[in-house]
């Protein structure tokens, strides 16, 4: 998923007091800065193979198992419990999102090092040009990604956001 | 691609947006004109790709994917999908 994660990240930051226990208003400006920053954490080692820092293969590995979710988020959650809350279902939902993938996710590292996929589109790489082009020539793509802007819009409706206000 | 995919696709826009608005539309705020034309353009990208589903072009693209892995350090994705393209052209996948 590469546009949709966008979209998914709001919609989880339109879910922010049903998280949080009301902590955290929705699609407030906290709440879409933790969703979108939990939700795009794994792809970051996108960032590290660009530097040079580390491979090409080391996409989708360390960055996308549960464990490094969970202890990212409980990190999080140490310094704002609220945070942690929106950092775990953005971070738990991102690798759902990336699931579909042929790539797959080895979600169980280091425990287990098999890649997990339910195979809808085939993977295109991780960043460029060939990447961008080739996930959306693909069905799939279009559709789930597609979706989460239409719950987007149904959720902006619900809440009276913009621009339903 | 096939010229009758995006017209399929405009077509369940419609059925998707229909839809949408009788399940979620609450009778004290109905949509106005242009939210409704919002939601048709929002619509139109998850029914392109139900559309898609018919168009052998999507998947004959995805099985060529499937081919390369972009992952090999020295390789250049564009240099890649350029030689599956070649071969294919070749007849030799």
């Amino acid at each position: 998923m590469q546009l949709g994660h966008v979209a998914v990240a709001l919609t989880i930051a339109s879910f922010a007091p049903e998280l949080t226990g009301g902590q955290v208003e929705a699609l407030s400006l906290e709440a879409i800065l933790v969703a979108f920053l939990a939700h795009e954490f794994p792809n970051f080692d996108g960032l590290l193979i660009m530097a040079k820092l580390a491979p090409k293969k080391f996409h989708c590995t360390w960055s996308h198992s549960l464990i490094v979710g969970f202890i990212a988020g409980l990190i999080t959650w140490f310094i704002n419990p609220s945070w942690g809350y929106i950092f775990w279902v953005s971070i738990f939902l991102h690798y759902l999102a990336d699931m579909p993938s042929s790539v797959g996710l080895p979600i169980f590292m280091p425990f287990s090092y098999k890649r997990y996929t339910f195979n809808l589109w085939a993977d295109t790489g991780y960043f460029g040009w060939v990447s961008f082009k080739g996930t959306y020539e693909q069905a799939w793509t279009w559709i789930l990604e597609g979706g989460a802007f239409v719950v987007l819009f149904v959720r902006l409706y619900q809440l009276r956001f913009w621009p339903f206000s | 691609m096939l010229k009758r995919t995006p017209l399929l696709a405009l077509l369940f826009a419609g059925i998707m947006s229909v839809l949408i608005i009788l399940i979620f539309q609450d009778d004290t705020r109905p949509f106005t004109q242009g939210q409704i034309f919002m939601l048709y353009f929002f619509s139109f990208f998850p029914s392109m790709g139900i559309a898609m589903l018919f168009d052998p072009y999507p998947a004959m693209v995805k099985k060529r994917y499937l081919k390369i892995n972009f992952y090999i350090q020295e390789e250049n994705p564009e240099d890649q999908v350029a030689k599956v393209i070649r071969d294919e052209k070749e007849g030799k996948n």
